[in-house]
C-alpha cells in the first residue's frame, strides 16, 4: 500500500540545508525526484563517510536524507538544462529548493516563472534569513543559525564560549519546518487548486528551539543566561547532569507535589541500598518553596548538598542500573546515551525501528526507519538513496518523454 | 476565497506540556479550531513555569504557556469526573482531530484509547504523542523534552572533549518532534479528504528525534565511530568557532565565525588587513588550517576583541558566514528577524502586551497568524458547551454543579 502522499510528485532541488524536506515526504510515499547538478549534488562531499576514503556516493548523510528519492542530474545554468527542468515542474505538485534567494529566478526558474505554467505548483524556498529583508543575501552556516537564531547564547560553560551542538542541526530544524509549511500548502491546493511560495527562515526555525526563553527580557526584566550544567527551573538552579560509573547520566530535581514523589523515589533507592545521610531523611520535600529557597544562599547550598549525595551515589552505578530504577520508580531521570547507545536501544528494537535497507554488494545496512506509525498509511520503507544520475532515465525518457537521442544529446553535451 | 488553510477544521486538544500544544498551534495558526483542555485542579505544568509577567506566577500568568496554546480555545474539564469525561467524549464526536500526549495506560483507563474512540468517530485522526511510543518496554517512560535530549544523544555531543558534556538549553527534542509530528498529521488529514478514513498516529519523540542524528547512527553501524562533542570545531572549516566583541548592552559579546572556503579566508584575511600570521603559506589550505587550529583561534580572537559585535558582522558578511551571538533582546533587535515580523505582540488577559514566537515560514496566499492570546483557565467553557456542542444552560448548569466543568471569567 502506498503512504499518506502516494499521489503526489515532489521535485527536489535543494543541497544539504533542504534534504530533510524531501526525504520526510518521501517516507510519507511521495514520489519525490531529486536533482542534482552533473558530478553530483555538493552536499555528497561532506562527511561523515560509509568508508575510510571520502567519496561522493559514500556520504552518509547524502544516504540517510535522500533516501527513498528517486535522483536525476541536471544543469541548472544551461538552457538546456532549464527547458527540461521546466517541463518536469508544469506536472509536479511540489518543488523544494534551498538555493541563495534569487538564485533559481536568475535562471527563469522563480516562483513566478514555473507558477504561470502550473498554478497549482507549491513551490517551497528554504533560505538562512528567508527569501527578502536586509540579510536575505548573508551567508550561514550551521554555527552562525546557532549564534544569530539564540541557541549558542543560552549552551556552554561560563568559562569558556557559548558552544554548539557539534554535528550540524539548524538547517534540518528548518527543513523539517519546510515540510510542515509545504503540507499545509498542499492542502490548500487539495481543496482549491491553488498552488503558492512557501518562504522558510532557518534563523527563524533556529529561534523557536529556545523554548521559554525569548520573552524572559520582557517579562521578567532579565536575559538567560548559559548555565553549565545545571538547569533552571523557575528561578531556581539545579545541578543536572552528573558522572556517573560508565558515563553520564541527567536528572531533573523538581519542586511541587510532583517534584516531591520523583524526589522520593530517587532517595528512597539511595536509602535502601547505601543509606542517606540523616538531616536528608527529614526533609519534607512536598512542603519545600522551591523557587523561594533556591533564590537564597541557604537554599542554593542546601541543593548543592542534596547534589553530592545524588551524584556519590551515581558514581557507583552504570547508565544502564540507574535507568532500569528511574523507570522502576517512576523518577525523571536519562541516560547520556551516545549513538552507540541509541543503536543498541531495547526500546527502539522493540519498536523495530532500525530497518535493513539494501546497498547492492555492500549488503544491508541498517537505518533508523519509520519515526512515527500511521495505523491506515505506515511509512513507506523506501529503498537507499540514487546514485548520481541513476534515474536519468527512467525519469527523462520514461515519465517526461525525452527520446534516446535526445537524452544522448543532452549527456554528450554535459547537461545531465 | 478563504485564506486560512484549516477554515472548519475541528481540534480538540486534550495534550499538555510541549510537543501535543505545539503541534495543535500549527493547526490553530493556520485556521482551524483549537479547543483546549485544562483545569485549575490539574493544570499543565507549563502554567507553573516561567516567564511570568513581572515574575510574579500564577496559573494564568505563565507567557511559557501562553505561547504554546495561543489562537487556542480552553475548556476546563475534570477527567476524574465520569461527567467530564462524557463531555470529553462528545468532543472527540465533534472533532477532525484529537492529540493527546499522556502516558499510553492513561487514555486507556478513561475508555478512551483509540480503538474505542473510533467506534465514536471513525474518521477522525488521533495523534498520540508520548516519550517513547505506545507499544514496547519502556511506553510507559514519562520525562520532559530535556530528558529526551539526553536519551536522544544531543548532550554527548555537545560540549568540550576534554570535558563533561553540556546539555542542550531547555527541551531540545520537543522542536524536531512537533514538526515531524505536524507533518504526519497534515499527511493523514490529506489522506482522509481523499478516502473518508481517519487513523491514529503513534509518534514516539525518541523516534523522531534522533532522525536528526540519521548520519550518525549510520557511521556508527558502519564504522564503529561514535560522534561526540568537539567544542565549536568542524571538519569541514577553519576557523569555525566563537569569538569575543567589545561588551553588548553591558555585558559580554561574541560573534561566530565559519570559513568554509578558500573564498571566505581570502575575504576574512583582507577584512583582518592581512597580517603576517594569516598570510603564512601553510594557513591558505583548509587542512593546513586545521593543523594550526588553537593558533588560528588565538590570532583571530585577538583581532575581534576590539571590535563591537555589530560592525564587526556586518563587516564580515555577506563574504564571510558570520553572525551575532545573540541574546534574547539580541533576537529582538536584529533587523532581519524584524523584517520579517516574527515576534507578535497580544495583549492577554492577565500578562498583558508580551511579544509571541510567531511563524517560521510564509505561505503567499494562506499566511497563518496568531489569532487570539491564549486562554486563562476555563475561559473559554462555555463558548466551547454551546456554540460548539450545542448544550442549553440547563445542560450546562448540571455540569457545573456536578464540578465537571470549570468556567472563569465572562
Amino acid at each position: 500500500m502506498g503512504g499518506a502522499l502516494s499521489p503526489y510528485r515532489v521535485l527536489d532541488l535543494t543541497t544539504d540545508r533542504g534534504w530533510l524536506t524531501g526525504k520526510l515526504l518521501a517516507d510519507l510515499g511521495a514520489d519525490v525526484v531529486k536533482v542534482e547538478p552533473p558530478g553530483g549534488d555538493p552536499g555528497r562531499r561532506r562527511g561523515p563517510y560509509a568508508g575510510e576514503v571520502p567519496h561522493p556516493e559514500e556520504s552518509l548523510g547524502w544516504w540517510f536524507f535522500n533516501r527513498g528519492k528517486r535522483g536525476i542530474t541536471l544543469d541548472l545554468d544551461r538552457a538546456d538544462g532549464r527547458a527540461v527542468m521546466r517541463r518536469l515542474a508544469a506536472d509536479a505538485d511540489v518543488l523544494v529548493e534551498s538555493f541563495d534567494p534569487g538564485w533559481l529566478a536568475e535562471r527563469g526558474l522563480g516562483y513566478d516563472d514555473l507558477a504561470a505554467a502550473n498554478p497549482r505548483l507549491v513551490y517551497t524556498s528554504v533560505s538562512p534569513f528567508g527569501q527578502d529583508g536586509p540579510r536575505a543575501g548573508w551567508a550561514a552556516t550551521d554555527l552562525v543559525l546557532s549564534a544569530t537564531g539564540g541557541p549558542l547564547w543560552l549552551t556552554g560553560d561560563r568559562d569558556r564560549p557559548p558552544v554548539r551542538i557539534s554535528v550540524p542541526q539548524y538547517f534540518l530544524h528548518a527543513g523539517a519546518e519546510a515540510a510542515v509549511a509545504t503540507m499545509l500548502a498542499l492542502y490548500h491546493t487539495a481543496s482549491t487548486g491553488e498552488g503558492q511560495h512557501v518562504d522558510v527562515a532557518a534563523q527563524l526555525a533556529t529561534i523557536r528551539t529556545l523554548m521559554n526563553a525569548t520573552a524572559f527580557p520582557h517579562l521578567e526584566g532579565v536575559e538567560v543566561q548559559r548555565q553549565g550544567r545545571s538547569v533552571a527551573h523557575g528561578h531556581a538552579r539545579f545541578r543536572m547532569l552528573f558522572p556517573c560509573a560508565d558515563g553520564h547520566v541527567t536528572v531533573l530535581i523538581t519542586g511541587g507535589a510532583l517534584g516531591a514523589m520523583i524526589v522520593k523515589g530517587m532517595l528512597g533507592w539511595i536509602a535502601e541500598t547505601d543509606g542517606l545521610p540523616g538531616w536528608l531523611t527529614e526533609v519534607d520535600w512536598a512542603g519545600i518553596d522551591f523557587a523561594s529557597l533556591a533564590g537564597t544562599d541557604e537554599g542554593r547550598d542546601f541543593f548543592e548538598r542534596v547534589s553530592d549525595v545524588i551524584g556519590a551515589f551515581f558514581l557507583t552505578r552504570t547508565k544502564d542500573e540507574l535507568y532500569a530504577e528511574a523507570l522502576r520508580r517512576r523518577f525523571l531521570l536519562a541516560p547520556v546515551n551516545t549513538v552507540a547507545d541509541i543503536r543498541a536501544d531495547e526500546q527502539l528494537a522493540a519498536r523495530e525501528y532500525f530497518v535493513p535497507v539494501d546497498h547492492g554488494e555492500r549488503g544491508a545496512v541498517a537505518y533508523p526507519g519509520p519515526w512515527a506509525k500511521l495505523s491506515a498509511t505506515p511509512l513507506v520503507d523506501t529503498p537507499r538513496a540514487p546514485r548520481i544520475g541513476e534515474h536519468n532515465h527512467d525519469v527523462l525518457a520514461g515519465e517526461l518523454g525525452l527520446v534516446a537521442t535526445e537524452l544522448d544529446r543532452l549527456a554528450r553535451a554535459g547537461v545531465l | 476565497m478563504t485564506t486560512d488553510v484549516f477554515e472548519g477544521l475541528k481540534v480538540w486538544d486534550m495534550s499538555w506540556v510541549g510537543v501535543g500544544p505545539l503541534t495543535a498551534r500549527y493547526l490553530a495558526d493556520y485556521g482551524a479550531t483549537v479547543v483546549r483542555l485544562d483545569t485549575s485542579s490539574r493544570p499543565d505544568v507549563l502554567r507553573l513555569t516561567p516567564p511570568f509577567r513581572d515574575g510574579q506566577p500564577g496559573l494564568n500568568r505563565s507567557h511559557f504557556y501562553g505561547d504554546y496554546n495561543a489562537s487556542k480555545l480552553g475548556i476546563g474539564l475534570d477527567l476524574m469526573n465520569p461527567l467530564g469525561r462524557d463531555v470529553a467524549l462528545r468532543l472527540v464526536d465533534w472533532c477532525d482531530v484529537l492529540l493527546e500526549s499522556f502516558t499510553p495506560k492513561t487514555m486507556a483507563a478513561w475508555g478512551m484509547s483509540y480503538d474505542e474512540l473510533r467506534e465514536r468517530n471513525p474518521s477522525m485522526v488521533m495523534l498520540s504523542t508520548c516519550m517513547q511510543g505506545q507499544t514496547g518496554p519502556r511506553r510507559d517512560y514519562r520525562g520532559f523534552g530535556n530528558l529526551m535530549a539526553a536519551l536522544a544523544g544531543f548532550y554527548e555531543i555537545c560540549g568540550h572533549p576534554d570535558r563533561d558534556p553540556v546539555p542542550v538549553y531547555g527541551a531540545y527534542t520537543d522542536f524536531i518532534c512537533q514538526r515531524f509530528a505536524a507533518t504526519a498529521l497534515i499527511a493523514a488529514l490529506d489522506h482522509r479528504r481523499r478516502t473518508g478514513e481517519g487513523q491514529h498516529i503513534d509518534l514516539s519523540q525518541f523516534e523522531a528525534a534522533v532522525q536528526l542524528l540519521g548520519p550518525e547512527l549510520l557511521e556508527v553501524e558502519l564504522t564503529g565511530r561514535a560522534a561526540t562533542r568537539d567544542g565549536n570545531r568542524s571538519p569541514w572549516a577553519c576557523p569555525h568557532g566563537v569569538y569575543p566583541t567589545r561588551p553588548v548592552r553591558g555585558h559580554e559579546g561574541w560573534v561566530a565565525i565559519a570559513v568554509e572556503t578558500d573564498a571566505q579566508w581570502a575575504a576574512l584575511r583582507a577584512a583582518m588587513g592581512d597580517p603576517a600570521w594569516a598570510a603564512a603559506p601553510e594557513h591558505q589550505t583548509l587542512l593546513g588550517r586545521k593543523a594550526d587550529e588553537e593558533a588560528i583561534d588565538g590570532h583571530l580572537a585577538a583581532w575581534t576583541a576590539g571590535w563591537e559585535q555589530g560592525e564587526l558582522v556586518a563587516t564580515l558578511q555577506p563574504a564571510v558566514p558570520a553572525g551575532e551571538v545573540h541574546d534574547q533582546t539580541g533576537l529582538h533587535l536584529d533587523p532581519q528577524v524584524a523584517h520579517r515580523g516574527y515576534f507578535v505582540t497580544l495583549d492577554h488577559t492577565e500578562i498583558g502586551e508580551v511579544p509571541y514566537d510567531g511563524l517560521q515560514a510564509r505561505l503567499s496566499r494562506t499566511p497563518g497568524r496568531l489569532r487570539k492570546p491564549a486562554p486563562c483557565v476555563g475561559e473559554d467553557t462555555y463558548t466551547v458547551l454551546e456554540d460548539l456542542l450545542g448544550m442549553d444552560a440547563e445542560e450546562i448548569g448540571d455540569l457545573l454543579a456536578a464540578e465537571a466543568v470549570e468556567i472563569t471569567g465572562g
